[in-house]
């Protein structure tokens, strides 16, 4: 098996597992609790004591960016998650069966995208109350469409190819035609549609900690520390500049990951 | 992998030489090359981080130099190098990271907000955003000037009846609108019912509630008479709703079907020229004014997204001001060696308070909630959530009105006693919720330094922020605990801070701490009446010092904010009251080098 | 082919008033109440129950919302609360700013991000693949604002190439650098998708048929390998240009742009009734046509798709 040798897999891979090791062990490796304010110790630049330096209370940025791996990479990986399957779902039945299918799930799609993200999450925040199960509903809520879009149309381009008439042909069921034959061969944009997101999903739980969903502070969450640390920008950058860093290796982690599983998984692909 | 091609290694050749005449330390690590120079200078000067990473970073840039393989990183960075470098020395003038740039255009005042004004139409407004551009256009019977006192304005001289309640206004004859029409008694009539109107559901109704009878003398006379006597009346009368509109103008409008508020027409120092929503609004000088003219022909307010923007825009000369500085820039330019005595703290009609729930068990005890300000060091958090840009609270009433005791002490900072108070108290049993509004990052930093400071009384808090017109509605109906909340001066009289914030009549309006005290209110409700100014300031006082010790709130500090403006800008000076400057004595001069140096 | 478009015109109309009403039903239940915007802190019950009579959202909400329902078959799209203009005036006002940037962010997207994927996708897994995906992805993961800011302080500011900040007199000055900073959150996704698709069919017997016929290897590249992914790329090029669209309010507020982003932020915020719904109507619109566009192109660019009618 080649899988793990393949440089962006094993990079990837280690990052990705680096960061859930760290969220779920971050209790032991942080000197510092992620709330414990120091008001003397204020804007303290990067130093052995405070690797990331502190913020604009005295708290660790170290300790926060740790513990914020726990609720930004939760929220960025079981948004997309959910988003990736309902978006598959609606995307597979809507490009394979077009048609009047097609239309109605697709006018579905141009609600959603169309309604702005702000007025749809102050309303969830209504209907649920605080807590982080408001933020993945709201997220997933309008994460799904722009991948129910992408799939449409891979499953749309490849159910005109021969092989698939041929095998329609034979009498498959459309079931076994989707998931054996159609989503092997376009299953590439969703993977890269999961791992591009991330980003997005990470700093939108920020904007929501603003309307009192998700994570309120103290809480650390890297989209809120990017957010707030970035007012320090030109005073004090690792506030923000650090928790940045993180999600920029987050980003590049799952997306090597990803990029390397296509590269493995490709039928196509040759080394 | 193809190898590198002879165009990338000549660039590769230039670099090398130039990263040898210069050292690369400078833009190489992003911290660096984020921070300012005087940052790093003065505060961080000991930094062993900085000194550190900035060895460690010289390293890799000479291995990118060595391997030819890495070329398409050394065009990066040389990107990099040549952006940091080529800065136009000569147009502007660094001094440690901030520059000293001439003005855009001397023939304007540009200044700025951070919203767009919902409406310039007095009728309608009710903020200090519009209320101070609503200043500019129009003109009151009276008006106030920097330091917040009632002078002369569309009115030369007034009288007021022995009894309080009868107010006679004479009004200048040579008063114009700006369309050339003398302004007469029948136009303020015509303004004050305007607001008065219930139709016209204007949202500063309240300010000339008081008023029951609008009579016309004569056309340059006009006398008031209010229900009972109210002492700071005067000062209502200099707010923007009681502003001073032409009829022919506003009924133009109704037929025309445009918002009065999109082209004001009034009877002030500047015309108003052009809005573009969300990106200026532009004032012309009103060269037939009637009064003191503008020095400046022309002024605009930009409407800037972000903090950031402002300041960038100060950087390049194409704004006057910065104002106010954000908490976290503070340090920046009060430290910086040129800038500072550019820098100067103003002080605003404002409290700061977190207000409690009084209805709410065990809030509704006085020892409670001395115990839970007894609890928190104000003076500390002041000095570190705002850099000390405020005066620690202690009472409703801020520095400079009548009834603010110089004198007095606060809370003393006991967390033992606050402990040894709440101990027996089923506060400990339950969450507190610490309602916040999602407005300047201070905010937040208040609530978690108090969450901070309680959690070590063995109160658990739990903070919840949430967005403006929910946190209003959220402090209306009394879903809080305890809440952030600000009081800014609508007309600068103790009164403000204590009528419509801790006065049992207004429950369903300002008093969210839903207090209730016969007392309060009996003291508050004399100094209404009170026209002896010595007697009305010794009420105020007692009254600001009752409610106090009766803590219905836990008073932080009254605000103040730092300004930094132009060296060009002359003879800028914030006013204690929004509506207090009419931009008229500023003068552009271009810069004067060698004063700077 | 014209009676297709013929009939996902007309299926336009109940999409709209689907999102009409859910625009409607959804922003009466968020919490806060736009008399306590409209009246200020002092305000009493009193004032605030003659606020919301003045603007009849006393009345019970099923008739508000048939109100609101005849007005917009009449055309009518209101007048906003907050500035007692029409709302279609501050929406034609508004979305030719919001065009200009959305339009250069999508062509600084489109540049920057299939170049990189041609690039990635002529070398794999080489040095150059590498970088442009690293750089691609520090694009992606860069919040907007960070970008923006350091776009205005280097250029704006340090280097005094262009204006900080604003719209300025409109010209093209004034929109590069928002342009950019928009344009490189769609760079990677772009990218990627080129390189994927591409990677794809490069190894393909057509490719290799091609290139045996003595077709120049731009041709085969461009005509027969890019083609392969236009696909996906039209797809992302087309939802992210409809976004950016709808205002992208974080690059409007570092830069000053007065687009509709801002806009819509501020009517949410103030729970601007009429302005909501006026401009999400608005939306709806510019996302189905362009959604049609993405349809049309898809079948223009593969034979392959059809649209049985």
């Amino acid at each position: 098996m080649k899988l793990p040798r393949h440089p962006y897999i094993m990079v990837g891979g280690a990052i990705s597992l680096l960061l859930i090791v760290t969220a779920t062990f971050a209790p032991f490796i942080c000197g510092y609790q992620p709330d414990e304010i120091d008001l003397r110790a204020r804007y303290q630049p990067p130093s052995w004591q405070h690797w990331f330096g502190t913020d604009e209370v005295g708290r660790d940025v170290f300790s926060r960016v740790v513990y914020g791996a726990r609720i930004s990479l939760g929220i960025g990986l079981t948004t997309r998650t959910a988003g990736l399957l309902i978006g598959l779902i609606i995307g597979c039945l809507s490009g394979y069966y077009g048609g009047k299918t097609d239309v109605l799930l697709q006018r579905i799609v141009d609600v959603t995208l169309a309604f702005p993200f702000l007025l749809l999450v102050i309303s969830i925040a209504v209907i649920f109350t605080e807590g982080l199960l408001s933020v993945f509903i709201a997220l997933s809520a309008v994460m799904w469409a722009g991948m129910a879009r992408i799939m449409r149309s891979q499953v749309m381009a490849m159910k005109e190819r021969e092989y698939v008439t041929a095998i329609k042909a034979f009498g498959a069921s459309d079931w076994r035609v989707i998931v054996y034959h159609i989503l092997p061969n376009a299953y590439v944009p969703a993977l890269i549609w999961w791992t591009m997101g991330l980003a997005q999903a990470i700093m939108a739980e920020a904007g929501l900690s603003f309307l009192g969903l998700g994570a309120q502070p103290p809480t650390p969450s890297w989209g809120s520390m990017i957010h707030y640390g970035s007012q320090a920008i030109r005073v004090a950058p690792w506030v923000s500049l650090f928790p940045g860093a993180a999600l920029a290796v987050t980003v590049l982690g799952f997306n090597l990951l990803g990029e390397g599983l296509r590269d493995v998984l490709d039928p196509h692909y040759k080394h | 992998m193809k190898k590198n091609s002879v165009g990338v290694g000549i660039v590769g050749k230039t670099s090398v030489s130039l990263a040898q005449t210069k050292p690369a330390r400078r833009w190489f690590h992003p911290c660096l090359f984020l921070c300012e120079p005087s940052r790093r200078r003065g505060r961080f000067q000991t930094c062993p981080y900085m000194e550190f990473s900035s060895l460690r970073c010289d390293q890799p840039i000479l291995s990118v130099f060595v391997n030819p393989h890495r070329s398409l990183f050394f065009v990066f960075f040389f990107l990099c190098f040549f952006l940091q470098a080529c800065s136009p020395k000569g147009k502007n003038e660094e001094y440690g990271g901030a520059f000293f740039m001439p003005p855009a255009d001397k023939d304007t005042l540009v200044l700025y907000d951070m919203r767009d004004p919902p409406t310039l139409d007095p009728a309608r407004s009710w903020a200090v955003l519009d209320g101070r551009l609503i200043g500019l256009v129009f003109s009151n019977l009276v008006r106030f000037d920097h330091e917040a006192e009632i002078q002369p304005d569309l009115a030369s001289v007034w009288s007021i009846s022995a009894d309080g309640k009868q107010y006679t206004f004479h009004l200048k004859p040579q008063a114009k609108f700006s369309n050339g029409r003398p302004v007469a008694a029948e136009d303020v009539r015509y303004s004050f019912e305007r607001i008065l109107d219930p139709k016209s559901a204007s949202p500063s109704r309240w300010v000339l509630e008081r008023i029951k009878t609008i009579d016309v003398i004569d056309p340059h006379t006009l006398s008031l008479t209010l229900d009972k006597p109210f002492a700071p009346f005067l000062g209502l009368l200099a707010m923007p709703a009681a502003s001073v509109v032409p009829r022919e103008e506003v009924e133009r409008c109704e037929r025309e079907d445009i918002p009065f508020g999109e082209q004001p027409i009034g009877s002030g120092p500047w015309l108003f020229k052009e809005w573009q929503h969300d990106q200026y609004l532009d004032f012309d000088r009103n060269d037939e004014y009637w009064d003191e003219k503008p020095n400046i022909p022309h002024l605009r307010i930009r409407i800037f997204g972000s903090p950031f923007t402002a300041i960038a825009e100060f950087e390049t000369g194409n704004s006057a001001v910065i104002d106010p500085v954000p908490e976290a820039e503070i340090l920046r330019w009060k430290t910086h060696p040129k800038w500072n005595s550019y820098t100067a703290l103003t002080p605003l009609l404002t409290t700061d308070m977190l207000v409690f729930n009084c209805k709410r068990v065990p809030l509704d005890q006085i020892h409670i909630r001395r115990a839970l300000c007894q609890a928190i060091e104000t003076a500390l958090v002041l000095e570190c959530v705002r850099e000390g840009a405020g005066i620690v609270a202690t009472g409703p009433i801020p520095v400079g009105l009548a009834g603010y005791t110089p004198d007095k002490k606060p809370f003393p900072y006991n967390p033992q006693a606050a402990k040894n108070v709440l101990a027996s108290s089923d506060l400990r049993n339950r969450e507190m919720r610490l309602l916040l509004p999602a407005a300047e990052n201070f905010v937040r930093s208040i609530g978690e330094v108090v969450q901070a400071e309680w959690k070590k009384i063995g109160l658990s808090v739990r903070i919840v922020q949430v967005e403006w017109v929910t946190y209003r509605r959220m402090l209306r109906e009394g879903d809080f605990d305890v809440a952030f909340r600000n009081w800014f001066a609508d007309y600068p009289d103790g009164d403000n801070f204590l009528f419509p914030l801790f006065h049992s009549s207004q429950l369903d309006a300002g008093n969210f701490s839903r207090f209730q005290d016969e007392e309060v209110d009996h003291f508050i409700e004399q100094s209404q009446l009170e026209l002896n100014e010595e007697h009305r300031t010794e009420l105020l006082r007692q009254v600001n010092d009752l409610i106090y010790e009766k803590a219905p709130a836990l008073f932080l500090w009254y605000r103040a904010k730092y300004i930094v403006s132009q060296p060009w800008l002359k003879q800028y000076t914030e006013p204690l009251i929004f509506n207090g400057t009419r931009f008229l004595k500023e003068r552009i001069e271009p810069p004067d080098r060698d004063a700077i140096q | 082919m014209f009676t297709y478009v013929l009939r996902r015109l007309l299926l336009m109309i109940p999409v709209l008033w689907g999102v009409v009403t859910i625009t409607f039903f959804l922003g009466r239940m968020a919490p806060g109440d736009p008399a306590d915007a409209m009246a200020g802190q002092r305000a009493s019950e009193e004032q605030r129950q003659r606020i919301r009579e003045r603007y009849g959202f006393d009345k019970p909400l099923l008739v508000q919302y048939g109100v609101y329902l005849l007005n917009i078959c009449k055309g009518d799209l209101g007048i906003s609360y907050d500035s007692h203009r029409p709302v279609a005036a501050i929406i034609a006002e508004r979305f030719p700013n919001t065009f200009r940037l959305a339009f250069s962010a999508m062509v600084v997207a489109i540049l920057l991000g299939i170049t990189a994927g041609l690039v990635s996708a002529l070398f794999p897994n080489t040095f150059y693949d590498r970088l442009a995906m690293v750089l691609s992805l520090i694009g992606i993961s860069t919040p907007v604002f960070w970008l923006g800011l350091l776009l205005m302080y280097f250029v704006g500011v340090r280097l005094q190439w262009l204006p900080p900040s604003g719209f300025g007199d409109g010209g093209i000055r004034y929109l590069i650098l928002p342009a950019i900073a928009l344009g490189t959150q769609s760079v990677a996704f772009l990218a990627r998708m080129t390189r994927a698709g591409m990677l794809e069919v490069m190894n393909e017997e057509y490719l290799v048929t091609a290139r045996a016929k003595g077709m120049r290897e731009v041709v085969v590249i461009f005509k027969h390998a890019f083609a392969n992914a236009v696909i996906p790329i039209i797809t992302i090029v087309g939802l992210d240009f409809a976004s950016y669209l709808s205002g992208s309010v974080l690059t409007e507020k570092v830069f000053s742009w007065p687009g509709l982003g801002r806009h819509i932020v501020t009517a949410i915020e103030q729970r601007d009734y009429p302005l909501i719904n006026g401009t999400v109507l608005f939306f709806a619109l510019i996302f189905i046509l362009i959604n049609l566009i993405v349809d049309l192109l898809y079948a223009y660019l593969d034979p392959r798709i059809r649209y049985e009618s």
